[in-house]
C-alpha cells in the first residue's frame, strides 16, 4: 500500500490514457500506467500486443497521438529529448560495436549521450556493478555474449545515473543462469531508487523479478494487480494468472 | 558538439583500423601510390635528363655547324623543349601521347605528336598508372570500401537505433563519420602534400599551382566521403550500401569521363595530323610555289619588289632577290600551316569546352581538368608550347632568310658561306611555361564544379541528418 501511495506521489513513469494506431490500426487504447522509484513492473503480452510500441511511445520514438507520458516529470511529447536524458533503454536485441572493447563501447556510448570522457576507474567500477570483470571489459564486444551485451547496457544506465530502465524483451536468448544474474541484478538497481518497466510474453522470467505485472491484451491493459508472493515460485500459478488475463480481455 | 564530432570520428577511426579488410586495403593503395610515384619519377627523371642532354646536343651541334649558305641551317634545323614541371611527374596529362620536344625547321610544322594525342582522346582519359590515377580513381574505391557501412551497418545491426534513440542529434554522428572518412582519403594524399612541400621549396614559382592541385584533391576527397556517408545512410544494409557506391563510382569515375570527351570528339572532330598536313599542303598550292618560276603569285610579287626598288631585273636590286623569295615563302607556308593547326586547336578547345560544359556532372571530371591544368599537362598548355615552338621557328627561319637577303649576294648564291658567328646572332629561347596564373583561369570552372559539388555533399548530408533523426535509425 505504501508503495502504491509513492508511486501516486512521484512516479518516474506516468502514462495517461495513451492510445495509439499505426496508420488505421489500433494498437494500444486508453493506457495508464505508473511507476515509482525503485519499482519493477512487468508488462505482459503476446506477439503483436503493442508492448514495444508501448516503450517507443515512452521513449518519444513514436508521436504520440492521445494521452500523454511524463518520464521524471518530463513531458515526452514536449521534450523528448530531456526525457530520454532520464531513461536507459535496453532493446530486445542489444547491439554493440563487436570491433571494440566493452569499455571502449561504453565510453563511447557515454559520449554520445553527452557525458564528458570518464576515466577508466569509474568505468569500470560501472561494469563490475553490472556484473562484468574488467576481463570482460578489456575484451572485444564480438565475444560478448547477449547477456553480456546487456549487462555492458546496465552499466551504461548505472554510469548514466538515470532513474528509468526500460527492457524489451529482456530474457528472450538468455539461459537460465544468465536470467537469474539478470534479475538479481534489476532488483539491486531497484534497491538503490531505479524504477524498470520490463515488456514481455515470457511471464516466467520476470515473476522473481516484478514487483507489479500487467497484461497487455487486444489493446487493453489489464489493472495493474501486486504479483502474490506464491506465485513467484509457482510456475503453475503464473501460467494460470496469465491465461486468465488473456480470458478477461 | 565538436567534441562530440571528434568523438565520432575517433570511434570511427579505431573501428576503421580494427576491421579485418582495413589493413590489406590501406598497403593495397599504399603500395599503388609508391609504385606509381617510382614510375613516373623514373620517367621524369629519363625525360629530364634526355631533355638536358638533348639541348647540350641540340646546342653544340648548332655552335658546331661550319661556315655555310643560311639556307643549309635552315634545312640543319633545331629543337624545342618543354620543360618537365614538377608537377607533371605526379600528373601526365597528355603529355604521355605528345611527348615533350619538337623539331623545328624550315617549310614545315612538325608538331607530328599531337595528332596521336587527338586521335585517341579516349585513351586520355584513362590512362597509366600515374599517381593522379590512383588519387582520382583508386582512392574514391579504397573510401567505399572503408567506409560503405559507415551507418549501413549500424542500421542493420541496431546499433543506429539504439545510439538516436539515446542522442538528441543525428548531425555529429553524421559530421564526426565523415570526417573520420575524409581524414583516411586526406591520408592518401600525404604523399601529394610531401611532394607540392619539395616542389614550394625548390620551385617557389609553382606555389599556386601546388596549392590549386592540393586545394582540389582536398575538396574531392571531401566530396567522396561525404557521398559515401550519406549513399550508407540511405541505404537498407550494408550490402545495398556498398552495390550503389560501386554503381555510383563507375558512372562518376569511370563511364562519364570516358564518354564524355569521346561525344566531344564525335561533335567536334578534329584532323588527324594526317589531314592537317594534307589541308596545309592543299591551301599552299593555292598560294603559290616560290620554287616554280612561272607561278602567278611569285611573278607578281617580283614585279612589286623591281617596282619598289625602281629596277629592271633582280639582278640589279640592292638585295638578294632569293632571300625575299625564301622569307616570302616561308611566311606564306606559315600561315597555311598556322591556319590548319588553328582549326585544329580551335576543335580541341571546343571539345574541352563541351567537355566543360557537362563536367557538372562529374567531380572526378572536373578534378582530372584541374589537376592537369596545374600540372601544365593539359592541352592548353600543350597547344601554348607548339605556339611558342611555331613562333619560335618563324624567328629562326625569317632570321636566317635575313642573313640570306643580306649577307649572301645573289650572284653565284649557293656557292657563298657565312661564318659560324653570325648563328650565334640567330634568336633560340627556351621554352617558358606559362604561370599559375594561365592555370587558374582555365580551372576556374573545375574548381566551382568541385565546390558545387562539395556544397550540395554538405545539403544532402544535412537532409540525412534531418532524415534519420525523423527516423530514428530505422
Ligand atoms: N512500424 C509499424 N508500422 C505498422 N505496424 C506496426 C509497426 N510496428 C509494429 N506494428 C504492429 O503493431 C502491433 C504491435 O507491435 P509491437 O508493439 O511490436 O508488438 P510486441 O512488441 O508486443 O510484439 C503489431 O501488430 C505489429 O504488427
Ligand atoms: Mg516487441
Amino acid at each position: 500500500m505504501a508503495d502504491s501511495m509513492t508511486a501516486q506521489a512521484c512516479p518516474i513513469v506516468e502514462v495517461t490514457n495513451v492510445s495509439f494506431a499505426y496508420d488505421s490500426t489500433p494498437v494500444l487504447e486508453d493506457i495508464s500506467l505508473a511507476v515509482a522509484p525503485g519499482s519493477v513492473l512487468a508488462v505482459l503480452g503476446g506477439n503483436g500486443a503493442g508492448k514495444s510500441t508501448l516503450l517507443k511511445l515512452m521513449l518519444g520514438l513514436l508521436p504520440l497521438q492521445s494521452g500523454r507520458i511524463r518520464i521524471d516529470g518530463v513531458d515526452v511529447a514536449a521534450q523528448p529529448d530531456e526525457a530520454r536524458r532520464h531513461i536507459a533503454y535496453i532493446p530486445e536485441s542489444v547491439a554493440v560495436y563487436p570491433q571494440l572493447t566493452g569499455l571502449e563501447n561504453l565510453r563511447y556510448f557515454l559520449e554520445l549521450a553527452g557525458h564528458r570522457k570518464l576515466e577508466d576507474a569509474r568505468l569500470l567500477a560501472a561494469l563490475e556493478e553490472a556484473g562484468l570483470t574488467a576481463a570482460d571489459g578489456r575484451a572485444r564486444a564480438s565475444t560478448y555474449s547477449k547477456g553480456m551485451r546487456q549487462k555492458l547496457i546496465v552499466a551504461l544506465a548505472l554510469a548514466r545515473e538515470v532513474p528509468l530502465l526500460l527492457l524489451d524483451e529482456p530474457a528472450s536468448g538468455l539461459d537460465p543462469v544468465a536470467t537469474a544474474e539478470l534479475s538479481r541484478l534489476i532488483r539491486r538497481l531497484a534497491a538503490s531508487g531505479v524504477a524498470t518497466v520490463m515488456v514481455t510474453h515470457d511471464l516466467i522470467a520476470v515473476a522473481e523479478v516484478a514487483d507489479e505485472l500487467c497484461f497487455l491484451r487486444a489493446g487493453r491493459l489489464q489493472q495493474d494487480r501486486q504479483l502474490p508472493e506464491a506465485a513467484r515460485q509457482d510456475v503453475a500459478t503464473l501460467r494460470s494468472l496469465y491465461l486468465d488475463a488473456a480470458e478477461q480481455a | 558538439m565538436t567534441h562530440l564530432i571528434t568523438a565520432v570520428a575517433g570511434n570511427e577511426w579505431r573501428i576503421l583500423v580494427r576491421e579485418r579488410t582495413f589493413l590489406p586495403g590501406a598497403i593495397a593503395l599504399l603500395l599503388l601510390l609508391l609504385v606509381s610515384l617510382a614510375i613516373t619519377l623514373e620517367r621524369y627523371q629519363a625525360v629530364h635528363e634526355k631533355q638536358h642532354e638533348h639541348t647540350a646536343r641540340a646546342d653544340a651541334d648548332w655552335q658546331a655547324q661550319p661556315d655555310r649558305h643560311p639556307h643549309r641551317v635552315v634545312h640543319f634545323g633545331d629543337y624545342a623543349f618543354k620543360p618537365v614541371g614538377p608537377l607533371a611527374h605526379f600528373e601526365w596529362g597528355v603529355e604521355a601521347h605528345t611527348g615533350q620536344s619538337i623539331f623545328l625547321e624550315g617549310h614545315r610544322q612538325n608538331a607530328a605528336n599531337f595528332s596521336d594525342a587527338s586521335e585517341s582522346t579516349a585513351l586520355l582519359y584513362f590512362g597509366q598508372l600515374t599517381p593522379a590515377f590512383v588519387l582520382q580513381t583508386l582512392l574514391p574505391l579504397a573510401l567505399i570500401f572503408f567506409g560503405y557501412g559507415a551507418i549501413a551497418r549500424e542500421r542493420e545491426s541496431g546499433l543506429l537505433h539504439q545510439i538516436l534513440a539515446g542522442s538528441p542529434s543525428a548531425a555529429p554522428l553524421l559530421l564526426g563519420k565523415w570526417l573520420a572518412l575524409a581524414a583516411a582519403g586526406f591520408a592518401a594524399l600525404l604523399p601529394l602534400a610531401l611532394l607540392a612541400l619539395v616542389a614550394v621549396v625548390t620551385t617557389p614559382e609553382h606555389a599556386l599551382r601546388v596549392a590549386m592541385m592540393l586545394a582540389g584533391y582536398g575538396v574531392y576527397v571531401l566530396i567522396w566521403s561525404g557521398l559515401i556517408v550519406t549513399v550508407s545512410g540511405l541505404a537498407r544494409n550494408a550490402h545495398g550500401a556498398l552495390l550503389g557506391l560501386l554503381a555510383l563510382w563507375i558512372v562518376l569515375c569511370i563511364a562519364i569521363p570516358r564518354v564524355l570527351p569521346e561525344l566531344a570528339g564525335q561533335r567536334h572532330p578534329a584532323p588527324t595530323h594526317v589531314e592537317t598536313q594534307l589541308l596545309a599542303e592543299a591551301a599552299l598550292r593555292e598560294v603559290g610555289d616560290s620554287h616554280n618560276p612561272d607561278d602567278p603569285y611569285f611573278n607578281a610579287f617580283r614585279t612589286q619588289t623591281l617596282e619598289r626598288y625602281g629596277v629592271e631585273r633582280v639582278e640589279d636590286l640592292p638585295i638578294n632577290y632569293g632571300g625575299l623569295v625564301m622569307a616570302e615563302g616561308e611566311r606564306l607556308t606559315s600561315e597555311a600551316y598556322a591556319q590548319a593547326s588553328e582549326r585544329v586547336f580551335g576543335q580541341h578547345a571546343r571539345q574541352n569546352l563541351w567537355v566543360d560544359r557537362f563536367a557538372v556532372v562529374s567531380p572526378h571530371l572536373a578534378l582530372l581538368q584541374l589537376s592537369r591544368s596545374a600540372a601544365g599537362t593539359d592541352t592548353e598548355h600543350y597547344i601554348h608550347f607548339l605556339r611558342a615552338s611555331e613562333a619560335r621557328r618563324y624567328a629562326m627561319v625569317q632570321a636566317l632568310n635575313e642573313l640570306h637577303t643580306y649577307e649572301i649576294a645573289f650572284q653565284n648564291d649557293r656557292d657563298q658561306r657565312l661564318g659560324a658567328a653570325a648563328w650565334d646572332a640567330i634568336p633560340r629561347p627556351e621554352y617558358a611555361p606559362p604561370d599559375a596564373r594561365f592555370a587558374l583561369a582555365r580551372s576556374s570552372g573545375a574548381l566551382s564544379i568541385l565546390l558545387g559539388w562539395l556544397l550540395a555533399t554538405g545539403a544532402l548530408l544535412s537532409w540525412l541528418t534531418r532524415r534519420l533523426e525523423r527516423a530514428h535509425g530505422n
